[in-house]
C-alpha cells in the first residue's frame, strides 16, 4: 500500500481512527473516576 | 481482492506511514491498559477480593449463625439486625431467595465481609453505591470493605438463582 | 470431478459445488428462522423490562430469556457460521466440497440438537438461563442437545478443513488463500478450541443431570463454562470480520490495504483471543488476582490490538478502493459518495462503528480487574454484548446475505426498497438499544431480572432506582422495538426472496 498515490491514501480513515482512539481514551479514564466513588475494598 | 488470493509477495509490501503510527499507538494503548490492573491492585482502593477459601455451604451456615448470636441487635421483617464491631469477621449468606442478616456498619471502619451461598450461584449487587461481587456456592469470598458513605443500602441478587430471583433483596445499614 | 457437480456463477466465473451449495442453503435458511424465533423473544423480553409495560410472567420471562440467547447467541450465529465456512472454503477456493455426508452429518446434528434444546426450554424443564451454572439443573436432554449441537459444529470445522486440503492438492487457487478465507480459518480454528473445552464441561454437567456423577464444584464450572462461552465469542469475530473484508470487495471492490497487516492482526486473534475468559470471574472467588490479570489481559491485550489494526484496515481499504473511483476530494468525499443505498454496505458500516465505538470501548472497560466491580452482571454486560453481537456479527451476516442470496440461492431479493431500509431500520435501534441498557447498567441495574422495583420482596417500596432508569428502560424498549422491526423486515425479506424471489439468469 506504500506505493499508493498521495490522493489515494486512507486520509479520512487516520483522521476517523484517531477520534476513536480519544473516545476510548475518554470513556477508559471516566470509567477509573467512577471506580474511586465506590466504598473501599480489596 | 479479499475473496481472491492476494500477489505472490504480498508479505514483503511495505506498510503505510498511517498504518505504522496506527499499529504503535494502539500497541502502546494496549501494554498500558494491561499495567494499569497491578498498578490498580497494589496502589489503588478498589480491588476485588484477594482472599477465598473452599467451604462447605453447612460450615458457612453454622460461622454465619455464630456471628449472628454474638452480634444481633434486633430484627426487622423476621430477619435479625446485626451490628459487629469494627475490624471483625462479618458474614452474609445468600440463598434461595434472600440475604441474612441486616448488617449496621461504621462508616470509615474497615470489616472483613464473608460472602457464601447456601445453595446457587447468587451476585452481591450493593446498591445504590453499585458494587458487586459474585457469590458461589462452597467458596468463601472475603472482601475488606470500608464503607465510605452513610445511609440505607438494598443487597439486589444479580445472578439468576432461580424463579424467585428477584423477590431476593437485602438489607444494609452504614451509620 | 464431473460437471453434473457444479455450475458455474455467472457474475464472478467461480465453480459452486452442488453439495456445498445445499449446505449453504440449508444452514443459511435455518439460521435465519432461528433469528425470528429469537427475536420475537427478545420483544417479549424488552417490552417486560419495560417495567410500565411489564408483559410477561415471571416465569416466562425467564424461559423467554434463556431460549433468546440459545436460539440468537448459539442457533442463528453457529448455523449461519456453517454456511460462510462452506461458502469461503468450497466456492470461494473453487474446489469440491469433502466429505458432502459430513456436511450432512453436522446439519442434522445441529438440527436435531437445537430442536431438543428448544423443545426443554419451552416445556419449562430448562429454566437456567443460556449459561446454566450449576448447581442449577436442567433436564439432562438439555445438555445433551447441546453437547450434538457442538459435536455438529465440530463436524463443519472438519469439513471446512478437509475441503481446504483438497483444494491445496487439486491447486484448485494460486499461491495464499484469500483473505476471507484466512479469516474463516481463524475462526474454525479458534471454534474447534472452544467446542472441545465446551466438551469438557458439559459432558460431566450431562452425566450429572443423568445422576451417574457428583456435582462439579460450581467455580470450576464458571471457569470452565467461559472458556468455552466467552471464546466462542471470538469465533464470531473473526467471522465477522472476515465478512467485513469481503463486504468491501463486493460492494466497491476494495481490496486489503495491505494483507500483511490485516493476515497479522488475524493471526494475533488465533494466538491470543483464546487465553481469555476470566472476564466474567473478575469479581469470583478462588481465582487469584495475578491469574485474572493475565487471563483477561490476553497477555498485554494483543488481541485487543488485532481489533484495532482491523478497525484501521477495513474502513481503510474501502477509502482507498473509492478514492481510486475518483472521489479525492478533502478528506470525506469518498464517505459522502459510498454506496449508502447498498444494504450489504450500510449494513456493514453500523457494523463496524457499532463494534467498535460500542462494544469494543465498553469490553475494554467491563473487562479490566477493577472497574468490573461497577459493571458485574448489570444490564450494562447486555448492552455492550449486544453490540458486538447483534450490531457488530449479526449486521455483518445480515449485510452478506443481501449478497449471498442472488450469488447461491440465484434469487434476486424479493423486495429491494425494504432491503435498502433494512439497515437503518435495524441498525438505529440497536443503537440507541445498546447505549440505553449500558447507560442503566451504569446505575447498578442488574440484568436477568424480572422485576428492578422488588415488589414481591421482603422490602417491598424501598428500593428504587429513580426515574432517570425509568427513562432509560422506556429509551430501551423503543431501540428495541425499532430494532425487531428492522429484524423482521430482514427475515421476512430473506424468507421471502427464497420462496418466490425471480431467478437470477443462470
Amino acid at each position: 500500500m506504500s506505493n499508493l498515490k498521495e490522493e489515494h491514501r486512507p486520509h479520512g480513515t487516520a483522521m476517523l481512527v484517531w477520534f476513536f482512539f480519544a473516545s476510548l481514551i475518554v470513556y477508559y479514564l471516566l470509567s477509573w473516576k467512577f471506580l474511586t466513588g465506590i466504598w473501599k475494598v480489596g | 481482492m479479499s475473496l481472491g488470493s492476494p500477489t505472490k509477495y504480498w508479505w514483503d509490501e511495505p506498510l503505510d506511514p498511517y498504518e505504522k503510527t496506527w499499529v504503535w499507538a494502539a500497541g502502546v494503548f494496549c501494554v498500558l491498559i494491561t499495567i494499569a490492573m497491578p498498578f490498580w491492585h497494589y496502589t489503588g482502593d478498589q480491588n476485588p477480593s484477594q482472599e477465598y477459601y473452599k467451604i462447605s455451604p453447612e460450615k458457612f451456615d453454622a460461622a454465619t449463625e455464630r456471628f449472628i448470636t454474638a452480634y444481633k441487635v434486633g430484627e426487622e421483617q423476621g430477619i435479625p439486625v446485626v451490628v459487629p464491631p469494627p475490624k471483625s469477621d462479618i458474614f452474609i449468606r445468600a440463598h434461595q431467595f434472600g440475604w441474612e442478616p441486616i448488617l449496621k456498619l461504621k462508616v470509615g471502619q474497615s470489616y472483613k465481609l464473608h460472602l457464601g451461598s447456601m445453595d446457587m450461584n447468587h451476585g452481591f449487587s450493593l446498591q445504590p453505591i453499585n458494587m458487586n461481587f459474585q457469590v458461589v456456592p462452597g467458596w468463601d469470598n472475603i472482601l475488606n470493605i470500608t464503607p465510605t458513605t452513610t445511609g440505607v443500602f438494598h443487597i439486589v441478587c444479580n445472578e439468576y438463582c432461580g424463579l424467585g430471583h428477584h423477590t431476593m433483596i437485602g438489607k444494609l445499614y452504614v451509620e | 470431478m464431473a460437471s453434473d457437480n457444479f455450475r458455474v456463477c455467472p457474475t464472478t466465473g467461480l465453480k459452486v459445488d452442488f453439495s456445498a451449495q445445499t449446505l449453504i442453503k440449508l444452514n443459511a435458511f435455518t439460521a435465519i428462522v432461528f433469528l425470528l424465533v429469537g427475536g420475537l423473544l427478545g420483544l417479549a423480553i424488552v417490552l417486560t423490562r419495560w417495567q410500565a409495560v411489564h408483559l410477561l410472567t415471571a416465569e416466562l420471562f425467564y424461559r423467554a430469556l434463556t431460549l433468546h440467547g440459545i436460539a440468537m447467541l448459539v442457533a442463528w450465529i453457529v448455523f449461519f457460521e456453517m454456511a460462510l465456512l462452506y461458502f469461503t472454503s468450497a466456492i470461494l477456493l473453487n474446489c469440491r466440497l469433502a466429505v458432502p455426508w459430513l456436511g450432512w452429518l453436522q446439519y442434522i446434528l445441529m438440527l436435531v440438537g437445537g430442536a431438543i434444546v428448544t423443545v426443554m426450554v419451552l416445556t419449562g424443564n430448562a429454566d437456567v438461563m443460556f449459561t446454566s451454572y450449576v448447581p442449577l439443573k436442567a433436564h439432562h436432554l438439555y445438555y445433551l442437545g447441546i453437547v450434538l449441537f457442538a459435536v455438529g459444529a465440530i463436524l463443519g470445522c472438519v469439513t471446512f478443513f478437509a475441503t481446504l486440503g483438497i483444494a491445496k492438492t487439486e491447486k484448485t487457487y494460486q499461491g495464499s488463500v484469500p483473505l476471507v478465507t484466512y479469516g474463516a480459518i481463524v475462526a474454525a480454528i479458534i471454534a474447534i478450541l472452544t467446542l472441545a473445552h465446551g466438551a469438557i464441561f458439559f459432558i460431566p454437567t450431562w452425566l450429572w443431570a443423568l445422576g451417574v456423577i457428583p456435582m462439579m464444584d460450581p467455580e470450576t464450572y464458571r471457569l470452565l463454562f467461559w472458556g468455552f462461552g466467552h471464546s466462542t465469542q471470538q469465533i464470531n469475530v473473526a467471522a465477522m470480520i472476515a465478512c467485513w473484508y469481503a463486504i468491501g470487495t463486493l460492494t466497491v471492490g476494495a481490496q486489503p490495504a495491505s494483507e500483511k497487516f490485516s493476515r497479522s492482526a488475524f493471526a494475533l486473534y488465533a494466538i491470543f483471543i483464546c487465553i481469555a475468559s476470566e472476564h466474567h470471574l473478575l469479581v469470583d472467588p478462588g481465582i487469584s488476582a495475578a491469574h485474572k490479570e493475565w487471563n483477561t489481559g490476553y497477555f498485554m491485550h494483543l488481541a485487543v490490538l488485532a481489533s484495532m489494526m482491523h478497525a484501521f484496515s477495513v474502513p481503510a481499504q474501502i477509502e482507498i478502493a473509492l478514492r481510486k473511483k475518483g472521489y479525492t476530494k478533502g478528506m470525506f468525499e469518498w464517505l459522502k459518495k459510498a454506496p449508502w443505498g447498498d444494504p450489504a454496505f450500510s449494513s456493514m458500516v453500523f457494523s463496524v462503528t457499532g463494534f467498535g465505538f460500542m462494544g469494543g470501548i465498553t469490553g475494554i472497560l467491563y473487562g479490566t480487574e477493577q472497574l468490573n466491580i461497577i459493571r458485574h452482571n448489570t444490564i450494562a454486560v447486555p448492552g455492550h454484548f449486544h453490540a458486538t453481537v447483534v450490531v457488530g456479527t449479526t449486521m455483518a451476516f445480515m449485510g452478506i446475505t443481501y449478497y449471498v442470496l442472488p450469488l447461491i440461492f440465484q434469487r434476486q431479493v424479493a423486495f429491494p426498497t425494504v432491503a435498502k431500509l433494512q439497515p437503518y431500520v435495524y441498525g438505529v435501534g440497536m443503537w440507541i438499544f445498546c447505549i440505553a441498557m449500558m447507560f442503566v447498567g451504569g446505575f447498578g441495574v442488574p440484568r436477568r431480572h424480572w422485576d428492578i422495583t422488588a415488589a414481591e420482596s421482603l422490602f417491598k417500596g424501598e428500593l428504587s432506582f429513580g426515574p432517570t432508569v425509568d427513562l432509560g428502560f422506556a429509551v430501551v424498549a423503543i431501540g428495541g422495538v425499532l430494532a425487531f422491526v428492522g429484524g423482521a423486515m430482514f427475515v421476512l425479506n430473506a424468507v421471502a426472496t427464497v420462496a418466490m424471489g425471480k431467478k437470477v439468469n443462470q
